[in-house]
This record gives C-alpha cells, sequence and structure tokens, in this order.
C-alpha cells in the first residue's frame, strides 16, 4: 500500500508540474503603439497577441506553446533595430513579426545576415524576391500587385460601365490617373513605380504626382493642381488621416475623379473622418474586415473580447484581423519546420517556402483572404489575388476579385520585387 | 490492515486538498497605486546642430525631449497559493490622448495572501508623441473638436506634468497570471492619476 501511495503521489507530482515545464518557442514583434502609424498599429498589435493566445489555446505549436515579445518601436527605425537585437540575442527569437516599411527595409539585409525569418505588415512588393530578400516574407497581396490589380478594378468595372464615365469614353479620352503620396515615405512611394507602370499598360495618361504629407489637414493645393490637369481617377498612397483630409477637399472643390487608395488608407477612420466623400472608394484588402463572416472570424471577435475586453469593439478595426493573418502565416511555417525538428532560419524559411493553396488555419477563405496561398523559393509573393473593397452608404464591402497572374500572364514574372 | 486504510484515506485527503487547491485560482487583483515622473529633458522638437547663421542654418535631427513616467500598481494575490505574475500590459492616456502602451514580460512570484508593487517605466518622446497626435485619425478629430495644436498640448503636458496638472489614465490594463500548475487566468485592470 505504502508503494502505491509513493506512486501515487509522483504522478500527482509529475501532471502538476508537466503543464509549468512545457517548451515555449520564442516570437519578437516589433509593432508601433506610440508613434506616426499607431492609430492602426495599436489594432494590428493586439490582434497579433490574440491570435497568439488563440494558437496557444489550442494545442500552440505541435504542444509547444508561443512566448511572445512585443514592443513598441514609436515608428523609428533605430529602435527597431535596437529592439531586434535583443530578440536575437537576449529572447533567441524564432521568428521576427515585424510593422513598417522602413524598419522592416533598414532591418532586411540584417535579418537576411542573420538567416531570421520576418513577417512584415509592410507587403512591399521590394521583399517579395528571394533572391535579393530571402528571409523576408509578407502576409498577403503585396503593396505593387495591390495597386495594380486596384486600378485595374476601377479601370475594368468603373471606366469602362459607369455612367458617370460615358461621355468621356464616348468623346474618346484617355482616363488619367495622379497618385497623391508622400514622396519621402518609404510605405507611401513603395508601389508608385508598379501603378505608373500598370496605368501605361491599360492605356492609362498620368498626371503629375502631388506631394501630400502623411500629417495633412489641407490637401486643398494638391486637388486644385489634379483638378486642373483633369485626373480621373486619384491613388491615394498615405494613412487613413490624410486621405481623409485629400478626399474630404476633393469633394469640396468638386473635384469628381473617383478614389483608390493603398490598404493602410481605408478603414473605419476613413468612413468616419470623410463621410460622404469617401463613397465609392476602393481598396485591396488584404483580409476581411472584422465584421464580415469568414471563417474564423467568430475566433478573432471572440478573441478580441478575452484576450483584451478593456478595449471596445468599434475601436477595434481590420487591422485585428492582419494581425491574425501574420501570426498564422508563421505559426504554419513554425507547425512544419518544428515536425522537422529544427526551427532554425534555414528550416523555418524552407517551410514557408513549401505552402502550397494554404489557407489561415487549414481553412478554405479563412480570415477572407484574397485567394489561396503559394510561397516558393524563387517567390514570395503569396498570393496574385487582389481583394477590392469598396464604401457604399457608409458600409465597407466587398467590390471584385482580381486574379493578376491569370489576366495579366506574361507580366506576372517580370513583376517579382517591384 | 486499519492502518494501511487510514494511510490511504490520509493520502487521498491531502491529495484531493492539492488538486482542489490546484483548481480554485481566484483572480489576483491589481490597481494603479501611483504615478511618478521618473525622469524629464525640457521640452524641445527637433534640436539644430551645425549651426552658425541664416544661411548656413546647420541641420535639424529627427529627435525631441525624453519624459520617462513611472507607473507603480498594488498586486494583490488572494489564494492561498502563490502565483505568477506572466506579462502586464496596458496604455497610458494623457487627457484622453492615448501616448504609450506599456509591457512588462518580468516573471515575479506573489506569495500566498499578500501584495506586490510593480514599477513599470515607458518613455515618451516630442516628435513621436506630436506625429501621433496628428496622423491618428482618433487625436486629430479630438484635437480639431477641442481646437488644440498638436505641439501646443504635448508642450504643456512637459511643463506640467510635475503638478500632475492634467488626468492620467491607465486603460485596457490585462496581465496574465500562473498558478503553481501552470493554469492561466488573465485579469484586467485600469486607473487614475491624480486619483481626485
Amino acid at each position: 500500500m505504502s508503494k502505491l501511495i509513493i506512486v501515487f503521489g509522483l504522478a500527482l507530482t509529475l501532471v502538476c508540474s508537466v503543464a509549468f515545464a512545457a517548451e515555449e518557442i520564442s516570437v519578437g514583434s516589433i509593432n508601433d503603439l506610440t508613434g506616426a502609424t499607431s492609430d492602426v498599429g495599436k489594432d494590428a498589435a493586439l490582434g497579433v497577441r490574440e491570435c497568439v493566445t488563440y494558437i496557444n489555446d489550442n494545442g500552440g505549436i505541435n504542444g509547444k506553446k508561443i512566448k511572445l515579445h512585443l514592443f513598441d518601436y514609436g515608428y523609428r527605425v533605430p529602435e527597431a533595430i535596437t529592439i531586434y537585437k535583443r530578440f536575437r540575442d537576449q529572447d533567441k527569437i524564432k521568428l521576427l513579426l515585424q510593422w513598417g516599411t522602413g524598419d522592416t527595409e533598414a532591418l532586411s539585409p540584417t535579418v537576411n545576415k542573420d538567416k531570421m525569418v520576418t513577417i512584415s505588415d509592410s507587403m512591399s512588393g521590394h521583399l517579395c524576391d528571394p533572391a535579393k530578400t530571402p528571409y523576408n516574407f509578407v502576409y498577403s497581396t503585396d503593396y505593387s500587385t495591390g495597386a495594380r490589380g486596384c486600378l485595374t478594378g476601377w479601370y475594368e468595372n468603373v471606366w469602362k460601365k459607369s455612367d458617370k464615365w460615358k461621355a468621356a469614353r464616348e468623346a474618346g479620352k484617355k482616363p488619367k490617373l495622379v497618385c497623391f503620396y508622400m514622396f519621402a515615405s518609404p510605405y507611401a512611394s513603395a508601389p508608385i513605380k508598379a501603378i505608373k507602370d500598370q496605368a501605361k499598360l491599360l492605356g492609362i495618361e498620368i498626371a503629375r504626382d502631388q506631394d501630400v504629407s502623411l500629417t495633412a489637414l489641407d490637401a486643398k493645393s494638391q486637388v486644385l493642381a489634379a483638378k486642373e490637369e483633369g485626373a480621373n481617377v486619384v491613388w491615394h498612397g498615405n494613412t487613413a488621416m490624410s486621405v481623409a483630409t485629400a478626399i474630404k477637399d476633393s469633394y469640396a472643390l468638386k473635384f469628381d475623379a473617383d478614389n483608390i487608395t493603398n490598404l493602410w488608407g481605408l478603414d473605419k477612420n476613413l468612413v468616419r473622418m470623410a463621410g460622404k466623400a469617401a463613397e465609392n472608394t476602393l481598396v485591396p484588402a488584404p483580409c476581411a474586415f472584422l465584421e464580415d463572416n469568414f471563417p474564423y472570424m467568430d475566433k478573432v471577435r471572440e478573441y478580441c473580447k478575452k484576450v483584451n475586453p478593456g478595449v471596445p469593439m468599434d475601436k477595434r478595426d481590420i487591422h485585428t484581423v492582419q494581425g491574425w493573418l501574420k501570426v498564422s502565416l508563421g505559426a504554419a511555417g513554425l507547425k512544419i519546420a518544428d515536425k522537422k525538428g529544427n526551427l532554425d532560419g534555414p528550416t523555418l524559411k524552407a517551410a514557408l517556402e513549401s505552402l502550397r493553396d494554404w489557407y489561415p488555419f487549414d481553412t478554405k477563405d479563412a480570415l477572407g483572404v484574397p485567394g489561396p496561398y503559394t510561397i516558393t523559393d524563387k517567390d514570395h509573393r503569396p498570393t496574385p489575388v487582389v481583394s477590392l473593397y469598396t464604401i457604399k452608404d457608409g458600409k465597407i464591402i466587398p467590390f471584385a476579385k482580381i486574379n493578376m497572374k491569370e489576366q495579366f500572364p506574361e507580366q506576372w514574372p517580370k513583376w517579382l520585387g517591384w | 490492515m486499519k492502518k494501511r486504510a487510514v494511510l490511504f484515506a490520509m493520502a487521498l485527503l491531502t491529495s484531493l486538498a492539492f488538486v482542489s487547491a490546484c483548481l480554485a485560482f481566484e483572480a489576483p487583483v491589481i490597481t494603479l497605486d501611483r504615478v511618478e515622473v521618473a525622469s524629464i529633458q525640457p521640452f524641445f522638437v527637433k534640436p539644430r546642430i551645425g549651426y552658425k547663421n541664416e544661411k548656413e542654418p546647420g541641420k535639424e535631427l529627427p529627435s525631441g525631449a525624453i519624459l520617462n513616467m513611472a507607473y507603480i500598481f498594488d498586486i494583490k494575490n488572494p489564494n492561498k497559493t502563490p502565483v505568477m505574475l506572466d506579462e502586464l500590459t496596458f496604455t497610458t492616456a494623457f487627457e484622453g490622448f492615448e501616448v504609450n502602451t506599456a509591457f512588462s514580460y518580468e516573471n515575479s512570484w506573489i506569495p500566498a495572501g499578500k501584495t506586490n508593487q510593480l514599477k513599470v517605466v515607458t518613455t515618451n518622446e516630442t516628435l513621436p508623441t506630436i506625429t501621433s497626435l496628428m496622423v491618428a485619425a482618433e487625436n486629430v478629430q479630438k484635437l480639431q473638436e477641442k481646437k488644440l495644436a498638436a505641439g501646443a498640448i504635448v508642450k504643456k503636458w512637459w511643463e506640467n506634468v510635475g503638478d500632475f496638472s492634467f488626468p492620467i489614465e491607465v486603460t485596457a490594463g490585462t496581465a496574465l497570471f500562473k498558478d503553481e500548475k501552470g493554469k492561466e487566468l488573465r485579469v484586467t485592470f485600469t486607473g487614475k492619476w491624480p486619483k481626485k
């Protein structure tokens, strides 16, 4: 009997200690919570943490929990570099999650030298060519493909079909594009070369670029210049506040060009700030908006309330879903690499490059991604599909999907790394 | 035989008590005890270096003055066993404008029935603080409603924070605790300073 008691006691001790001693996988996340992009950065960071909690609650990475180290860099590149060094040398992270185009491009030589896999919210097309940046990954349609798709979607569905431009079409007029963006911002300028190339491909004329600050509270002079040149469509390359300023000024000055914007330009804040003036704006969305109904969106909303109950749901936006998408892609790679028994950079990189027709959580259409992802060692663009959304009666709704690889098969391989 | 039965019953009771202690995990309570100015530099934005005269003005550095704030929390463990604070995060706001999000990832054990104190220091810098007020949509709206300029309000904060003459808030606080078995419990908290 005494033996039985000892065995029982030992078993109990073991059960109680196993959970605490479970192996962890360190993941580092550099986010903007106080800087120039903190209004969207905070929402995205909350999504990252919530998705990690969801994954840990549901078996982790093959039974191992993710230990998330999430820090603010205030949108300052030197701070991001310092945080990365801490992650690499002290926290021994296996995967790096990044935020802005400036810091992601600045850190790119270092992470590639260190063979550290990184997935960024900057979906700059420059980061998608593994011949140049083998350890950089993006989690949805890259900016350049998105900009090309957005312009193509406008050209085919609006310019060619709408009553608004019927007279111009019938008069044989060519449409004209103007780009509004902050010239000095790496994010805003990243897809400009690509969208202008696409304009030429579609036979769209190009007006002079207009320099609009990310902090602009007035864009009247830029709007008047674009109006004078007779532009029919405006590409807004900035973030929501600045885009709202330009769209409101266009409305006030009766500049009737249509608005298309990069993905950080359209969210609930644009609808709130620009109101009626923002109607019909097009955006290439990286995933579903928070209220949409796609597989796993119920989990996203559930974990918003579970992990961050202090943040009201009306303050949450699409950027939460982007956080989930980024983490779910990283977790898919970690699971494959872990099964191979090695979580080092080359194995994790190879794991991500083995994804074929992948959806988050291996569930079709999960999180409303534009299309299935295929990532190879020759091409890190996860999908050629551009998922366009628009604003109708103050609501953000799906507009169209365009597969750029199918529509432009000859050009698609050449666009890599733009 | 009787002795064996007594021993078995005792072992069973001890085990049950141990298991129930493991299972009952009451939420620790976090309250903001006080806020301190940990360190501060006089207000400036973009210092100019190499200035000689108007023709040779040198160049502006993209940096500003630093303000380090310390947030001190009481963390009470109402359990009969120790619990570990695994991580803690919260957002700070000056006059309703969110200015920072802080983290503490260091593990610390709180003895049964005791209260620990945790000091979390945050760093604010004038330039990014002003920029975030000018770019973040919600902040821009608030500034426009209050007819305030971003630079002016940040200057006021730097010059008056020592007197705590404007409200400082801790919002969206979340902490993750673990018990000895590794069971997790998430706790939320908020706070205001000055308290009155």
